[in-house]
């Protein structure tokens, strides 16, 4: 009964001005630890920096390239992901270029933090000049050097690539992570060198061609928003 | 009580329209003892009348009673600001949406209504409920406190209020709403206290690009596509620009897939019109890759046309492609600022006691990008819009300026990369259009006048030109079944050339044969079409427009009919329209890619004219899915600067392709022939065909994936030496599928991919005897909106081209490229 009565006293007292005033509008706590938000399936992006280290087979071109990275995809449950990369690499050295590459990676969740994946998908190069003279030929079809040597002066082509890589990951907030990532890859680049000719029988260009394998090293920063 | 709602209204949206704004919040109460097992969806089909009430409720798809009947009798009740057409109020339909979900598991309660207190409880917890970043109120959300292992629980009311009896103590109060996110909070409240509260609850889904209400309203276009809202904001590839969206519409190839200049139903790029509000832009794009020279904030729809448009648009041979600003209401404020990779902008909108004005502009920096990949060149832009919107009721006032200015600086031909760059190109434009309208019960009146200054300044030539267009309409309904529609149209434009200090250069030749340009155009129209529609099913457009071109020297006329009418043959269920329109088009010769102050042009060559004729079906299934198919054939004669690139074949023959041993190989044979002998080819009239088939099947939703699939299949050809053969751009097939999908906790998702066939090249055997590859290309595009108290932050990533996918320009020549950007957009 005492309740009652103190609850109709402070019903009567809502006419008092301070109860009409505008309270202070709150958002809510958060309702979960980050743990266990980045536990939960969906889908979520990251966008990083990495620093690559190319190496390339047989006398082909590596070098130092400078990247963005954009991976997004779905946590499916607490054990897996379904990833997809996109990396952009500028290459920094006397000739310039750029790589690049779209993976899709099953990731394996060892913990709530460190994550395992491999995957695979298309890499390729844009490398206007590798520093080589143009190749004395004459040629009046596309042909296929059968090595890298002599290399030819340009390549621009896509091919295949595979990757394992592994992440950790520093949870922030359970909107918002990020951490370092190691990955080792493996590229196969249909190198075309663009000769600026054409059959004018058939009108298709005349290039040479030469197939590339490269090896990479890559450790990034990423961070992650869900 | 568990209820969302949604409004859809779904259909082709017309020129000028503002569709109803609902006033308040849509809430429809919870039949009295229905218990909701499992989610369901009322939908109801609503008559919104000229006063903003509800004239009659029908329901669509129902889930039985006694839910049909609560929604039926809940959404009469609603008011809307009145959709407008023209500035005056219009009856229109709209599809309403009410989503009745299951409340949260229960729990033990100690009391669930605030009207009778339990005995023990000594303090009220009072609030109210909004969502975030947009402060609506959160209504019939169940809010509950737990204090010292008691629960209490209590919903909220209509206005998102409510009060929540409960024992003094440490509550932990937990809010659960349907298309909202859980809420929780901690309050302290002691014994005889009534604390006051109010709370953000997010929202599960929230686009700062979102339409609540989009339109349809009569079916009555024939060969328009009209987007609007997402379809033009978000797709993947275009920066957020809505006038990019046109390439992947059926009809639409390019000339390369990054440049803007439509190549649209194989006429050359300079007979499409690029409008806005039916003003001509001199140039619609920023050069290069540019976005177009309006903010996006402006534009309201997209209005495209690929061929048998009305004699409301004069002066274009190909399509019309029309950017349709939105009023501004009486009290709408808006900041919105971006700023990505390539450009900051703003765009601030507020009223005025006589009106409402709005201020953008951007600032384009791409030579940051550009520079990667082509270090001896640099770009910048800038352009401006500013607008107010005044009037009444029965009249409206717009003034609209804007315009843009794009500099492109390069280090000269045969010049070291470490020489200075020097200034290429200059290309600069304004506008200033006033507009008057008078809304009457059965005339409506519209007079405009738009005032122009173009230039652009080369190292060979400086190009400038003023122009007045002055323009009026009437639309008189003549009974309920007949409108008219008159027109005038007129425009002069004097243009100044001034030779650089070689001498005029090129430019010379491609101004006509006598190199002695006249530097006044006078223009004039007239036009007339009737609007008849004499059943619900049917409507027929006649229309004929009149123009006549002066320069002073020569004078040329031309007389358009068209005809457009479209038939409903099905309307049980799908509704399925045949239409169809034939017509006559002219145009003076105009430049194959928009340079300003170069406008009309070899005017002494007479009008380009066109013959087109159109057949197709137009299926409508359900609020969301919709098919159009169009065949049709073009007749164009004569083409002047028709957009040409490929050798003939003595060209060819004289310029050997191979290289020499160790010698650099020569230059492509495109390149070979003297610069004045090429843009003399441009001035020879041609005639062309085009024929082909479109298709265009769209998904509208505002919950699900929206999108559209294009294909078109088409042929255009020109007539060389007494045969058919290939146009320069003439692609077989082009495949566009976009589509978008909003994600939980406020992503959203987009992807385009293209395919488009090879263009025709010359070979030994003849001209357009061989095609380039086929070119495919994909698009992505995330977005993610964060929500803050009173505004929205959208945070994106939009690529073209993302797996780099080579584009064959020439035989010799193959493109590789990526177009990312990355941005943020700020709304308040």
């Amino acid at each position: 009964m005492r309740g009652a009565l103190i609850l109709f006293a402070i019903l009567a007292a809502e006419v008092e001005p301070e109860a009409l005033e505008e309270p202070e509008m709150k958002t809510s706590l958060e309702l979960e630890t980050p743990e266990e938000a980045w536990r939960e399936s969906g889908f979520r992006v990251a966008l990083g920096y990495a620093f690559d280290e190319v190496f390339g087979a047989g006398g082909v071109p590596g070098g130092a390239h400078h990247s963005a990275v954009l991976r997004l995809g779905v946590r499916l449950d607490e054990q897996w992901s379904l990833l997809g990369t996109f990396r952009y690499g500028v290459r920094f050295s006397d000739f310039g270029g750029m790589r690049f590459a779209a993976t899709l990676e099953p990731t394996l969740h060892l913990t709530d933090a460190w994550t395992v994946a491999i995957g695979a998908g298309i890499g390729g190069f844009i490398i206007g000049d590798t520093g080589q003279p143009l190749p004395r030929v004459q040629i009046v079809a596309t042909y296929t050097l059968p090595t890298t040597t002599p290399l030819v002066s340009a390549c621009e082509g896509a091919g295949l690539i595979a990757v394992a890589r592994s992440e950790y990951a520093i949870f922030v907030s359970p909107l918002l992570s990020m951490g370092p990532a190691i990955q080792l890859d493996a590229q196969w680049t249909p190198c075309i060198d663009q000769l600026n000719v054409a059959d004018i029988d058939t009108g298709e260009a005349i290039n040479l061609k030469q197939y590339w394998r490269n090896y990479g090293l890559s450790v990034a920063w990423l961070f992650w928003w869900r | 009580m568990w209820l969302t709602s949604l409004l859809t209204i779904t259909s082709t949206a017309v020129a000028d329209f503002v569709p109803p704004q609902l006033i308040g919040t849509a809430t429809v109460a919870l039949p009295e003892g229905a218990v909701i097992a499992e989610a369901f969806e009322v939908v109801v089909r609503l008559r919104v009348n000229v006063d903003g009430a509800v004239d009659s409720v029908e329901l669509v798809r129902g889930a039985g009673a006694p839910f049909d009947e609560a929604v039926v009798h809940g959404t009469a009740n609603f008011r809307f600001e009145p959709g407008r057409y023209l500035g005056q109020p219009v009856p229109v339909d709209i599809n309403y949406t009410q989503r009745f979900s299951p409340p949260p598991p229960r729990v033990a309660v100690d009391e669930v209504s605030g009207d009778q207190p339990a005995d023990d409880r000594d303090a009220i917890l009072a609030g109210t409920l909004r969502a975030r970043g947009a402060r609506a109120p959160v209504t019939y959300a169940t809010v509950r406190a737990r204090v010292n292992g008691r629960n209490f629980e209590t919903i909220s009311d209509e206005n998102g209020a409510f009060q929540l009896p409960l024992i003094s103590g440490t509550a932990t109060v937990s809010v659960v709403a349907s298309g909202h996110r859980r809420f929780r909070q901690l309050e302290y409240l002691k014994s005889g206290e009534k604390l006051s509260v109010g709370y953000y609850l997010d929202r599960d889904s929230y686009s700062p690009y979102e339409v609540v209400v989009t339109t349809k309203v009569d079916r009555t276009e024939v060969a328009r596509t009209t987007l609007r809202g997402r379809d033009i904001s978000q797709i993947p590839g275009t920066f957020g620009d809505p006038f990019r969206v046109v390439g992947t519409l059926p009809g639409v190839s390019s000339m390369m897939s990054l440049l803007p200049f439509p190549i649209v139903r194989g006429s050359s790029s300079g007979n499409t019109g690029f409008l806005i509000d039916g003003v001509r832009v001199p140039l619609l794009f920023h050069l290069l890759a540019g976005p177009s020279v309006i903010h996006p904030e402006f534009i309201d729809a997209i209005e495209f046309s690929p061929g048998g448009f009305p004699v409301e648009y004069g002066g274009y041979t190909g399509g019309i492609v029309d950017g349709k600003t939105r009023p501004a209401r009486a009290d709408e404020r808006k900041i919105d600022v971006d700023l990505n990779l390539f450009q900051v902008g703003g765009f601030v909108r507020h009223p005025l006691p006589w009106g409402t004005a709005t201020v953008a502009g951007r600032y384009g920096f791409p030579g940051l990008l550009i520079s990667l990949a082509s270090p001896e060149v640099s770009l910048d832009y800038w352009d401006y819009q500013a607008r107010f919107d005044g009037g009444t009721g029965d009249s409206r006032l717009t003034v609209f300026i804007f315009g843009a200015n794009d500099t492109l600086d390069a280090i000269p031909p045969g010049e070291p990369d470490t020489a200075e760059k020097e200034p290429r190109l200059h290309a600069l434009f304004h506008r200033l259009d006033l507009r008057f309208q008078q809304l009457g019960k059965d005339v409506e009146s519209t007079y405009q006048l738009t005032l122009g200054y173009d230039g652009s300044l080369s190292p060979d030539v400086e190009l400038s030109s003023l122009s007045a267009t002055p323009r009026i309409r009437w639309r008189a309904r003549v009974d309920r079944t007949l409108e008219l529609r008159l027109g005038i149209d007129a425009s002069v434009r004097n243009a100044e050339l001034t030779p650089g200090p070689d001498g005029i250069g090129a430019i010379g030749l491609l101004l006509g044969a006598d190199n002695e340009p006249s530097n006044t155009l006078f223009s004039s129209g007239v036009l007339a079409e009737a609007f008849w529609r004499p059943t619900d099913d049917l409507v027929i457009r006649p229309g004929v427009r009149m123009d006549g071109y002066d320069d002073t020297k020569t004078t040329h006329g031309a007389v358009d009919p068209r005809l457009l009418a479209r038939y409903r043959i099905l309307d049980a269920g799908p509704e399925l329209w045949i239409k169809g329109s034939a017509g006559i088009f002219h145009q003076p010769p105009r430049f194959t890619i928009p340079v300003p102050g170069l406008d009309e042009l070899a005017f002494q060559k007479g009008l380009l004219e066109s013959t087109q004729a159109m057949l197709g079906l137009d299926l409508v299934l359900g609020d969301e899915w919709s098919a159009d198919l169009q065949t049709y054939f073009n007749w164009m004669d004569p083409i002047i600067y028709d957009t040409q690139v490929n050798a003939d074949v003595d060209d060819l023959l004289r310029n050997g392709p191979q290289a020499p041993p160790g010698e650099e190989p020569p230059d492509p044979p495109r390149d070979r022939r003297e610069l004045d002998d090429r843009l003399d080819e441009l001035l020879v009239p041609a005639t062309g065909r085009s024929y082909g088939f479109e298709l265009l099947v769209r998904r509208r939703s505002v919950n699900g994936v929206s999108g559209w699939l294009a294909y078109t299949l088409s042929r255009a050809e020109r007539l060389r030496d007494g045969r058919w053969q290939g146009f320069d751009f003439d692609r077989a097939h082009i495949v566009n599928v976009v589509a978008s999908v909003p994600l939980p906790r406020h992503w959203q998702l987009g992807m385009r991919a293209q395919v488009q066939t090879g263009r025709p090249i010359t070979t030994t055997s003849g001209i357009a005897q061989s095609r380039t590859s086929t070119f495919v290309r994909f698009d992505l595009r995330v977005d993610k909106t964060a929500v803050w108290n009173d505004w929205l932050l959208d945070f994106y990533v939009d690529i073209a081209n993302v797996v780099l996918g080579a584009e064959e320009l020439a035989p010799e020549q193959q493109l590789r490229y990526v177009l990312p950007t990355v941005g943020f957009r700020a709304i308040f």
